[in-house]
């Protein structure tokens, strides 16, 4: 328990310092942002509840609104992307189910499972992010063709991370 | 109430989700400029800190080209100055005050791929820096100062949808908005001048100096594209900003000593 409130701890600052520090630094044409902080939600034990998932990812949302001064935005798209994280493991669910305390990480279900968990979870995030940052403009088609561009950027991002992290 | 507090216990998820929700929706629209501006100031107490340390990496990467743009700009300055000299010889009967002062600043923390974005500087109100300020970059206009704290000020640049200022044209003197929509962060807009004045391709706009924020005949942009709308018979004019956001590193804060004094007359006309 304590062990994994720590590992938890240190894997929600780096994803932060990660994200303000490098990846909201990177500009490609103004279409690919890339949200790498999305990792932190992806990577929770599959067993988190729903309602403890939503409050986590409200902190690491609310602490990268901090940053780039957007109150609640970061937040928002966080919490609604744990919200579904439950429904989707569920759709993904190996026949034999997962194991207790299993983590939802590429090193054991394989990256084929990984990639569609992760793409559909980051392109959820991305939607509402970028909409509620266009909202008020008439930006429609433009933020849509940035929603798909920028899930692509973070799931390469984040499945590069994996490998490079978690390699055995 | 025991069946309520069952409900409540059986969908605990779906509340713990509109809860929160609710938190952001209120944090998103439901705050006004001012409690906004506690959250972006207290914000950045620590944010700011952080921003400035790693900026300061970048800092020494960038040295060169850095002392590169500060000489041009030293010879761009000293060139005005010999002239001003030259001009106040002739006429020495004119008084030599000016309104205006200069605060030279860092920038700690920047953004230029949003729709609503933010540069953060290393200077505050305890360097005189106060809101509704002007920000210049060395190659033109960057913004206008909208928050400040202690140490750090939030300046909406250019390329924010919330930004707007009063420009003319160097041919003609006629006056425009400038605004910018979006996404493209090189890239204004000019509106409200009529269709019967002469724009060329090339031409430079400069501040208007109307608005006591910024002194006038700073330069903004270049006319890159005309365009006319047909049912109102303004132009539309597509400018390409001097200032290079992906690139701003050092800006000057310009304060006006007048601007309480202007702002006092000007509110005494409702009264």
């Amino acid at each position: 328990m304590i062990k994994n409130i720590m590992k938890y701890g240190l894997l929600f600052a780096i994803c932060i310092l990660m994200q303000v520090l490098i990846f909201d630094r990177i500009y490609f044409s103004g279409y690919v942002n890339i949200y790498f902080y999305v990792l932190f939600i992806l990577l929770l034990p599959i067993q988190t509840s729903k309602s403890l998932g939503m409050i986590m990812a409200f902190f690491i949302g609310i602490s990268i609104d901090m940053f780039t001064n957007t109150p609640g935005m970061h937040a928002s798209a966080s919490v609604f992307m744990a919200f579904l994280r439950p429904t989707i493991l569920r759709f993904l669910a190996p026949i034999d189910g997962y194991e207790t305390g299993m983590e939802a990480r590429l090193s054991i279900l394989g990256i084929g499972w990984f990639i569609r968990y992760a793409f559909v979870l980051i392109l959820a995030h991305h939607t509402v992010l970028l909409y509620l940052e266009a909202f008020n403009s008439s930006l429609f088609f433009f933020t849509f063709l940035k929603v798909l561009l920028s899930s692509f950027a973070t799931l390469f991002i984040i499945v590069l991370s994996q490998f490079l992290i978690y390699r055995k | 109430m025991r069946s309520l507090i069952q409900f409540i216990i059986k969908y605990n998820a779906a509340f713990v989700f509109v809860l929160l929700q609710i938190l952001c929706i209120v944090l998103i629209f439901g705050f006004n400029d001012y409690h906004r501006s506690i959250f972006i100031n207290s914000g950045n107490k620590i944010t700011g800190k952080i921003n400035d340390k790693w900026q300061g990496v970048f800092d020494y990467v960038s040295l060169r080209e850095e002392n590169q743009s500060l000489r041009e700009e030293n010879a761009l300055l000293n060139n005005e100055l010999q002239q001003r000299r030259a001009y106040q010889h002739d006429f020495n009967y004119f008084s030599n005050y000016s309104p205006f002062w200069y605060v030279p600043a860092k920038i700690t923390n920047i953004s230029i791929n949003k729709i609503k974005n933010y540069i953060t500087i290393d200077v505050g109100t305890t360097d005189g820096v106060k809101n509704e300020m002007a920000l210049m970059g060395p190659e033109g206009v960057a913004g206008i100062i909208f928050r400040t704290s202690e140490n750090y000020a939030v300046a909406i640049p250019i390329i924010n949808t919330d930004f707007l200022l009063s420009v003319k044209l160097a041919h003609s003197k006629y006056f425009g908005s400038l605004s910018w929509q979006g996404p493209d962060h090189r890239y204004a807009f000019v509106s409200d001048i009529p269709g019967y004045v002469e724009v060329q391709k090339g031409d430079s706009i400069f501040t208007s100096g109307y608005s006591a924020i910024f002194p006038s005949d700073l330069p903004v942009g270049i006319v890159d594209k005309i365009e006319i709308d047909k049912s109102t018979s303004f132009y539309n004019l597509k400018i390409k900003l001097f200032t290079n956001f992906a690139k701003l590193r050092h800006v000057y804060v310009i304060g006006n000593k007048d601007k309480d004094e202007i702002k006092t007359l000007e509110a005494s006309l409702n009264d």
